[in-house]
């Protein structure tokens, strides 16, 4: 009946759901919003009892009945097990293929004759003929009816509106596969009991649909019994019963029709399933996915990677995808929820996403907030500090990011954190014609190791020396990005990127732990020999003058490649 | 002398599901017989219009669904109905058994101001098919019990007696009219706070 894949997928489901509850319904509910426009607040108390618990305070009226297996009551095992009794009896054929199964009443003193028998929990002599398919099928639907919480449970209600709204199964194929997501990952959240019989059910009806020529109970007649019954909650008035029950069989009729592929899993779920536990594996070598992975092995094998860090940082994904959503946000139509989403979003990024960006919400596009960024940066500009225009200025202003708490980063001009630092710059500016006539010595690059502020001249200097070709904008930059450039012209270093040159903006974010990444990563082994102490060649004849001013780097430790990590200075 | 004037009669059609309610009203209205096996959701109404003793009246006719989910739906449709007709299955012993809960049903929720005197119609259906299991005699018995309601054999698929049954339940629906009192009280939806009787609101108004 499944195919091995799929069994494979349940596994891992069930694996994830027992390994990582929390992280299971996060993940599911993710994937949902992506397909629908989720109010999460409202939904993340999906998994949760109590809110269910709240509906199982039943109507007055039922609560004077009899407490009972089926009736009215909770959904219980016992009261799948007296259900399943029915269900497997309609299921043969001859009672299946009944005209109006499911739609004709039946006798109503049979019926509660039945009701009062699988209430007992007494096994039922089914076969015998006592009861109808008529009588079975009412009762079974009976059952149903008077679930407190209905089948779909009514937390999901909402949902299902939404996917209603949404989508239509004959508009297109895109449409019905997407439905059909939305729904795989709608049934992950039930409650288990819930979905295990509405799994019987379905099977059942859609055996029902399959005899259409006999019993001429077609999906959609199927749908329109059920509908009401699985998934309106039990308080509607009359007329939004009415409604509603017209806009949702066909997600209804549709499950009906594809009852086994709604129970498949999300080939994209799956996926982020496996990644979790990749990343798990990783980090506790000794184990593998067959074996327990309990969280206090793990914490063994906790280390920081440096190769991985290092790589981590060069791409920065984080960075990446965090820009990506803010872009997706900023694209959201105009709404009170945008806003409110903006909000949190800086509320977790510490405030660092660009004020204006907050100011402007209103501009729909990515686009127009890009250009009102630029142009204000260039206000800013013209406004406050002595900066020069430069196109690698505004090339670093590619991303809209907001910006992590992570010490690399890619820096706006207006952004109000940087905004103190602007400083510098201007600072530079007035060192560079205080110290025109100094000549520096390429080894004064290697100041790199020391905090941003201390010492700048020299590379200043170098840049109008050694490289006039270079965009005065990089002046202003940063320290790091001269020094690479100066390096990259002496073809030490191979790679040379707009996005490196904004590597290292936030000078303050710069500490050692980065040097020491940066060294490993990324610096030639030529450079290596420079930072060792030798100087290159060519830049012997300058260096002599400066004797007694440069700053010397002397390698104090070494990391296993023989790489220095750590260095001493003296001047 | 009738208080009120109206052309507009609202005629309920109620019974178990599949007994033809959809049918007998399409068969009337459209002359049409489907043989789909469509249940209803809900509640619809078609109006017809037709001459009764020289008058032009238009009939509204109500087509409910069967299914016990939309029982419920009673109180929004049924008020205001000048006559309710009964449907049930001539094949379907139970359809004819559920006659009385229909009624009581109907007598509850649209609340006329004399429920004894208010106008029904049963209608048998599915004369055509075989084998009967509810005979004229026990249909007429019935309707002798409950004040001597109007009884006819119809076949919404031949369109056998559809278009007499109708024009008596217009007929009974305007006599209603033109009788002396309201249907129904002045205000319906009056709140009498010392009447302790539940209007059957099925307690799911209940706030939590």
């Amino acid at each position: 009946m499944c195919s091995k894949t799929d069994d494979t997928d349940q596994i891992i489901v069930q694996r994830f759901k027992k390994d990582y509850t929390e992280q299971f319904y996060i993940l599911v509910r993710m994937h949902l919003s992506f397909l629908l426009d989720l109010n999460t607040e409202e939904n993340d108390s999906v998994p949760e009892k109590g809110r269910i618990k709240k509906w199982n305070l039943v109507p007055f009226s039922k609560k004077s009945k009899l407490r009972s297996v089926i009736e009215g009551a909770p959904l219980t095992q016992e009261g799948i097990n007296q259900i399943f009794q029915l269900i497997e009896f309609l299921k043969q054929e001859d009672n299946i293929k009944s005209e109006g199964i499911f739609r004709r009443t039946g006798s109503i003193e049979r019926q509660q004759e039945l009701k009062y028998l699988l209430n007992q929990g007494s096994f039922l002599d089914l076969g015998s003929g006592t009861y109808s398919v008529h009588d079975c099928a009412s009762v079974l639907k009976g059952f149903f009816q008077d679930l407190p919480d209905p089948l779909l449970t009514e937390v999901h209600f909402p949902v299902y509106c939404q996917i209603a709204e949404l989508y239509d199964i004959n508009i297109s194929a895109l449409q019905e596969s997407k439905l059909l997501e939305a729904l795989q990952l709608l049934l992950l959240l039930l409650p288990s009991e819930n979905k295990l019989l509405l799994k019987d059910l379905l099977e059942l009806l859609h055996v029902t649909a399959s005899f259409e020529s006999h019993n001429r109970m077609s999906p959609d007649n199927l749908a329109k019994l059920f509908t009401p019954h699985l998934l309106c909650p039990r308080n509607l008035t009359p007329a939004i019963l009415l409604k509603v029950s017209q806009s949702l069989f066909s997600i209804v009729s549709f499950m009906i029709m594809k009852y086994k592929e709604v129970f498949k899993i999300p080939s994209k779920l799956i996926l982020d399933f496996k990644a979790k536990y990749e990343k798990k594996r990783i980090l506790s070598p000794v184990r593998h996915l067959n074996e327990s992975t309990a969280d206090v092995a793990s914490t063994v094998f906790t280390f920081v990677d440096r190769e991985c860090t290092t790589k981590e940082n060069q791409s920065n994904p984080t960075e990446t995808a965090l820009a990506q959503l803010y872009a997706h946000i900023q694209s959201l139509p105009e709404s009170s929820k945008k806003r409110k989403l903006v909000k949190q979003f800086n509320k977790e990024n510490g405030h660092g996403t660009p004020l204006q960006t907050v100011k402007n919400s209103k501009n729909r596009s990515i686009g127009d907030s890009i250009k009102k960024h630029i142009f204000h940066k260039h206000l800013a500009r013209k406004k406050g500090f002595l900066m020069k225009d430069s196109p690698c200025g505004t090339s670093e202003e590619t991303m809209m990011t907001p910006r992590s708490r992570k010490p690399v980063l890619l820096l706006s001009g207006t952004n109000i954190n940087a905004l103190p630092k602007m400083e510098h710059p201007n600072r530079f500016m007035d060192n560079v014609t205080e110290e025109k006539e100094r000549i520096d010595s390429p080894s004064s690059c290697f100041q790199v190791s020391l905090p941003f502020k201390s010492k700048s001249e020299g590379d200043i200097q170098r840049n109008k020396i050694e490289v006039p070709k270079i965009n005065k904008s990089d002046t202003e930059a940063i320290l790091t990005d001269t020094f690479r450039e100066y390096l990259s012209n002496r073809d030490m270093i191979t790679f040379y990127s707009p996005q490196d040159s904004s590597f290292s903006s936030r000078t303050d974010d710069f500490n050692s732990t980065d040097l020491g990444n940066l060294t490993d990563g990324q610096f030639s082994d030529s450079l290596m020999y420079c930072l060792n102490g030798n100087n290159p060649e060519e830049l012997n004849v300058i260096e002599e003058e400066q004797e007694e001013k440069k700053l010397v780097l002397k390698p104090k430790k070494f990391d296993e490649n023989g790489k220095p990590i750590m260095f001493e200075t003296s001047f | 002398m009738a208080s009120r004037k109206k052309t507009l009669l609202k005629v309920i059609i109620l019974g178990d599901s599949s007994v033809g309610k959809t049918s007998l009203m399409n068969q009337y209205v459209n002359r049409k017989f489907s043989n789909q096996y469509k249940a209803t959701i809900g509640a619809d109404f078609l109006t017809k219009e037709l001459t009764v003793d020289d008058r032009t009246v238009t009939m509204q006719i109500w087509d409910t669904a069967g299914q016990e989910r939309f029982q419920s739906l009673g109180v929004a449709f049924y008020r205001g109905a000048d006559c309710c007709v009964l449907v049930f299955d001539v094949t379907a012993p139970n359809t004819f058994k559920s006659l009385d809960s229909w009624r009581d049903e109907f007598l509850i929720q649209a609340s006329p101001r004399e429920p004894e005197n208010f106008p029904f119609v049963l209608l048998g259906n599915k004369v055509d098919l075989e084998p009967r299991a509810i005979s004229a005699k026990r249909a007429q018995q019935w309707c002798q019990s409950k004040n001597n309601i109007p009884y006819f054999e119809t076949s919404a698929k031949e369109g056998l007696n559809v278009e007499q049954a109708f024009l008596a339940i217009a007929k009974n629906a305007l006599a209603q009219q033109n009788s002396t009192v309201d249907l129904y009280n002045e205000f319906p939806d009056q709140i009498k706070l010392t009447n302790t009787q539940k209007t059957s609101n099925n307690g799911d108004s209940c706030a939590c």
